[in-house]
């Protein structure tokens, strides 16, 4: 018998490990990046061709390769920068496998042209779907150029997965854009079929690169350190906070990554005034001792594990907690003896009247195109625990009991988390907790912490959660009638311009069609641009912009299946359109609401339910009194 | 500090800037008002920091001072007070005791000092506007303010002085109202961006006016109107009573490239016929969306609207198009809130194609436009 256990053949065996490191053109890039800075170049240029998959090319005046090295980059597990495994605790290079450049190699036609610094000759080395390379000299200037065309053509079953070249080549900026927060000292050039479309200009700070990346964004600068932990953030003010964590971009030692400890760490330095789910927008990043924490977790090196998660935690939340008591935001906090002082002499003056003396002023610049951002002033009163303004909804959400503190009780559940663990909302939950009667039927006794609505049901006191009832009866409708293909629309006199990621532009010129079916009309005005033309029309108290952003968030998180999107983008619609806590509902609103969730079809889809309902029955009740 | 009042007098002022005060407000010197004794008499003050009232009454002033004191409750004390003189008595602990006949409260009270200072109206030239005009203008635009604060802009109204006309404008984003007034002998250039809730307290302020002095032969009601600077704050004034708001801090929509300038569609219809009609067909519209639609020919308008969750409805009503038929859907509600602020017999509606901005209008005359943005239903 043939030994049916055989080494596999090197092609095989790195387009195996490809499947792990290479994922899209976005991946390409990444790799390719992240070894012209390991090279120590000081620019970069990063062409992308038909979204990457026609062609990625990366440019770089590093330190080059001379013909040996060059040889042997295209091997698996060569690589010139660790020797052993002690090595990896403390890496302080990007990459240390020896496995990006042969698993690219191994489904593609790649090319790499490289001369070290300092020698008089550069050669080339080209590699089809991972053959051997066939090496001759070249002429080339110092540094390397690795070109990879004609991505996954040997894999046709991974190149199916690709997305239109639009939204694969916006992912490809994205991607660069968080290598660069990192690099301030790097420029940067890209470009995509043939035209400059960005380039990120040399800076001494991270500060001034990331403000370059995010110029719409009002960042606040915060900084400190906890024993051995060192915290740079530059963060958005929390009303401009967005769904999901899409817009925050964390790095440790330099790294990107995605890290639920950390995501934690900044909603909670926000406290209350973040609402559940969402994250500010910006970059915070963590230094910690290269030996406190183990980058080699993850294939495509996007996660890290920390020696002492706790310290990390605590660390990164109070240093940003108190480090933003000095954002720029949060002046608002002023105190109100210096609130009206620009216009002012002391105390009220007797009315005087005047006779009609004309004023003139010259026409106020106050009309303009372009809306400006709000200059909020009591955003950050609640969050600096100073007064809230009864008008601001935020101070409403801090006036809302907060999550208890510490870390390991932290109650606020993460974007991830909240997807994973779909709220129980079927037909046993809510209509069980009325044991077998209707909403209609119950008494409405009063709203509590305009949070919750007490009633009196056959069998015990019935607590709602308003929010949760509320949405989920906007979520039936907007169902019934995405299900009858009839969302009445209610376009707006003025489209609202919506800043985005190059990638969820193009998420959106993707699904403009599955957009207008839900409701939404998006129409892209440029790379980072889309204007909101009509929103649900029963969605009209939302905020077109916010809604927007919400959904796109949403969507870019579901990935490529619309049909399979759809309840949670109209979750979140639903979620817009809804009573919020700490509104004040009318009695009529809530008989309105009690009659139209016994409407709803709880045996139905379940999108982000928490449960709505819960009943105090009545003997229970008597039990704890003592009857 | 003491003074003596009249009961109603004081209860009036008071009532004027209780509603300010901020009762849910974490400062707690904002839930109260501010009381100030001198020679002029009493003003009473208060503020939630975006909008400040003051109201003056006469006094007997026996000795000047200052006292903040909770305005919920002061308000509700002097209330029940018996009619007659109330005498007011502030010790060096700002403890107040309020007092006539035998019923007498005693209420503890704050620094007037740690009081915010307040704008100060005097160095501000003010237009005299007569306060039927202001009570039209917002009549006809307030609906269409947005009821959501996290917009500003939108939650706001924007007073424009040009020459003789005042012009208010508002929009949630979806309709727009434009009312405008002649003002004869007024020849000012400004335009405020004024919050929600300062127009809501300057709608309480010329109503309460118009009410009292409705019997009153003394010539016509004004209210002064004028802004510290374009930044604001701004100031609204009657006899004895100054409300000042910041101004919102945002650019308003470019108004008048939201007007169409042409339609190819005019509908005219009786006023009152056309609100009957579509207040009743919207009842079994979704409450949600309200969408109902108008069919038009040359001489009827079917009204039609259809809910799945309850049924449908329809009526008709005469109506006169020029150009060819139409079907559009719209929110009834930004028919109705329009057409029943208007008080013409009838209203013209120009329209486009179904997706374009339809326009109402009373006919006969010129001082209001609204801009609605059809529904696509
Ligand atoms: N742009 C470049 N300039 C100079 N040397 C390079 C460049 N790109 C690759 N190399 C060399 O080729 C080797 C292999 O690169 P490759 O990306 O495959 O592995 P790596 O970076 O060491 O590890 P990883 O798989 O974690 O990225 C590197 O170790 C480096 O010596
Ligand atoms: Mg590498």
């Amino acid at each position: 018998m043939v030994s049916a256990v055989a080494l596999l053949p090197p092609e095989v065996a790195n387009q195996i490990a490809a499947g792990e490191v290479v994922e899209r053109p976005a991946s390409v890039m990444k790799e390719l990046v992240e070894n012209a800075l390991d090279a120590g170049a000081t620019t970069i240029t990063v062409s992308i061709d038909g979204g990457g998959l026609a062609r990625i090319a990366v440019t770089d005046d590093g330190l080059g390769m001379g013909v040996d090295d060059l040889a042997l980059a295209l091997l698996r597990h060569a690589t010139s920068k660790i020797r052993s495994a002690e090595d990896l605790v403390g890496v302080g290079t990007y990459g240390f496998r020896g496995e990006a450049l042969p698993s690219i190699a191994s489904v593609s036609r790649t090319r790499v042209t490289s001369r070290a610094r300092g020698t008089a000759e550069g050669n080339e080395a080209v590699v089809e779907g991972g053959a051997t390379a066939v090496l001759r000299p070249a002429g080339c200037a110092e540094g390397t150029t690795v070109s990879v065309e004609d991505l996954f053509f040997n894999t046709p079953a991974r190149r199916k997965f690709m997305r239109t070249p639009q939204t694969e080549g916006a992912a490809c900026v994205e991607g660069l854009v968080r290598l660069a927060v990192a690099k301030p000292e790097v420029r940067f050039v890209v470009r995509r079929d043939g035209k400059v479309v960005r380039e990120f200009l040399r800076h001494a700070d991270v500060a001034a690169r990331v403000r370059e990346l995010l110029p719409d964004e009002p960042l606040a600068e915060l900084r400190g350190s906890r024993g051995k932990v060192r915290v740079v953030a530059l963060l958005g003010p929390p009303e401009r906070a967005r769904s999901g964590a899409s817009h925050l971009m964390l790095y440790v030692n330099g790294r990107h990554v995605k890290d639920r400890l950390l995501l934690r760490a900044v909603a909670q330095a926000y406290g209350s005034t973040l609402e559940s789910g969402r994250y500010p927008a910006g970059a915070v990043l963590v230094e910690v001792p290269p030996e406190d924490v183990d980058v080699n977790v993850h294939p495509q090196k996007t996660e890290v594990r920390f020696a002492s998660q706790g310290a990390v935690f605590e660390a990164v939340m109070s240093v940003l907690r108190d480090a933003a008591a000095t954002a720029p935001w949060a002046h608002a906090a002023t105190r109100p003896r210096d609130f009206w002082t620009e216009h002012l002499s002391p105390g009220p003056a007797a009315p005087t009247h005047h006779l009609p003396d004309l004023v003139s002023h010259p026409a106020s610049p106050r009309l303009e195109e372009s809306p400006r951002l709000p200059t909020e002033q009591h955003v950050l009163a609640a969050f600096l625990g100073a007064a809230p303004d009864a008008t601001d909804p935020w101070a409403r959400l801090a006036a809302a009991p907060s999550p208890p503190a510490g870390y390991a009780e932290s109650t606020r559940p993460s974007v991830p988390q909240m997807l994973a663990e779909p709220r129980h909302f079927d037909a046993g939950s809510a209509r069980s907790e009325l044991h077998g009667s209707t909403f209609g039927a119950l008494r409405y006794v009063g709203q509590l912490r305009r949070m919750f609505l007490v009633c009196e049901g056959e069998s015990g006191v019935v607590i709602l959660d308003q929010h949760a009832a509320a949405e989920r009866v906007t979520f039936e409708r907007l169902r019934r009638s995405y299900l009858a293909r009839s969302v009445p629309m209610q376009p707006l006199l003025v489209p609202e311009r919506v800043e985005l990621a190059a990638d969820e532009v193009a998420l959106v010129e993707e699904r403009t069609e599955e957009l207008l079916s839900v409701g939404l009309d998006l129409a892209p005005l440029g790379p980072t641009t889309v204007a909101v033309r009509a929103v649900p029309a029963m969605l009209l108290r939302a905020d077109p912009r916010r809604l927007a952003r919400d959904l796109i968030a949403e969507l870019a998180r579901q990935g490529n299946d619309f049909s399979k999107a759809v309840d949670l983008v109209l979750a979140t619609m639903a979620c817009h359109g809804s009573v919020r806590g700490g509104d004040e509902m009318a009695p009529e609103e809530v008989r309105a609401l009690l009659l139209a969730l016994d409407t709803v079809d709880f045996a139905g889809h379940c999108p982000h339910g928490r449960p709505v309902v819960f009943t105090l029955r009545w003997g229970e009740l008597e039990r704890k009194v003592g009857r | 500090m003491e003074f003596v009042v009249n009961k109603r007098e004081f209860v009036r002022a008071l009532s004027r800037v209780q509603s300010v005060a901020d009762k849910k407000s974490a400062m707690p010197i904002l839930t109260n008002v501010l009381i100030v004794a001198d020679a002029s008499g009493v003003r009473l003050a208060a503020t939630d920091l975006t909008l400040a009232v003051t109201a003056h009454c006469k006094a007997d002033v026996r000795k000047g001072g200052t006292v903040a004191l909770p305005a919920r409750h002061v308000f509700d004390v002097v209330k029940v007070l018996p009619d007659g003189d109330v005498t007011v008595t502030v010790e060096k602990n700002f403890s107040a005791r309020i007092k006539s006949g035998k019923r007498r409260f005693d209420l503890s009270g704050m620094p007037g000092e740690d009081f915010p200072t307040l704008p100060d109206p005097s160095k501000v030239t003010l237009t005299l506007i007569p306060a039927d005009d202001v009570a039209e203008l917002i009549a006809l635009t307030q609906f269409s303010m947005s009821p959501d604060d996290t917009r500003p802009h939108l939650s706001a109204a924007l007073f424009e002085m040009a020459g003789e006309v005042l012009r208010v404008v508002t929009t949630d984003g979806h309709r727009l109202s434009k009312a405008e007034r002649k003002i004869s002998g007024m020849n000012a250039q400004s335009k405020l961006l004024i919050p929600a809730k300062a127009v809501h307290e300057l709608k309480r302020m010329v109503d309460e006016l118009r009410a009292e002095k409705k019997d009153a032969t003394s010539g016509p009601l004004t209210v002064g109107i004028g802004a510290a600077s374009s930044q604001g704050p701004v100031f609204f004034q009657r006899d004895g009573m100054t409300l000042s708001s910041k101004l919102v801090d945002a650019a308003f929509p470019s108004y008048e490239q939201v007007i169409p300038s042409a339609t190819d569609r005019t509908v005219t219809a009786s006023r009152t016929a056309l609100l009957d009609a579509l207040r009743a067909v919207s009842l079994v519209a979704s409450d949600r969306t309200s969408g109902v639609k108008l069919q038009v020919n040359s001489s009827r308008m079917l009204i039609t609207s259809e809910n799945p969750e309850i049924g449908a409805g329809s009526d008709e009503i005469d109506a006169s198009l020029q150009g060819p038929d139409v079907t559009i859907g719209f929110n009834s509600k930004y028919l109705t809130d329009a057409l029943s602020a208007l008080t013409s017999e009838e209203v013209a509606l120009e329209l486009s194609g179904e997706l374009d901005p339809g326009m109402i209008k009373p006919v006969g005359r010129d001082d209001y436009l609204g801009v609605i943005m059809p529904m696509r239903i």
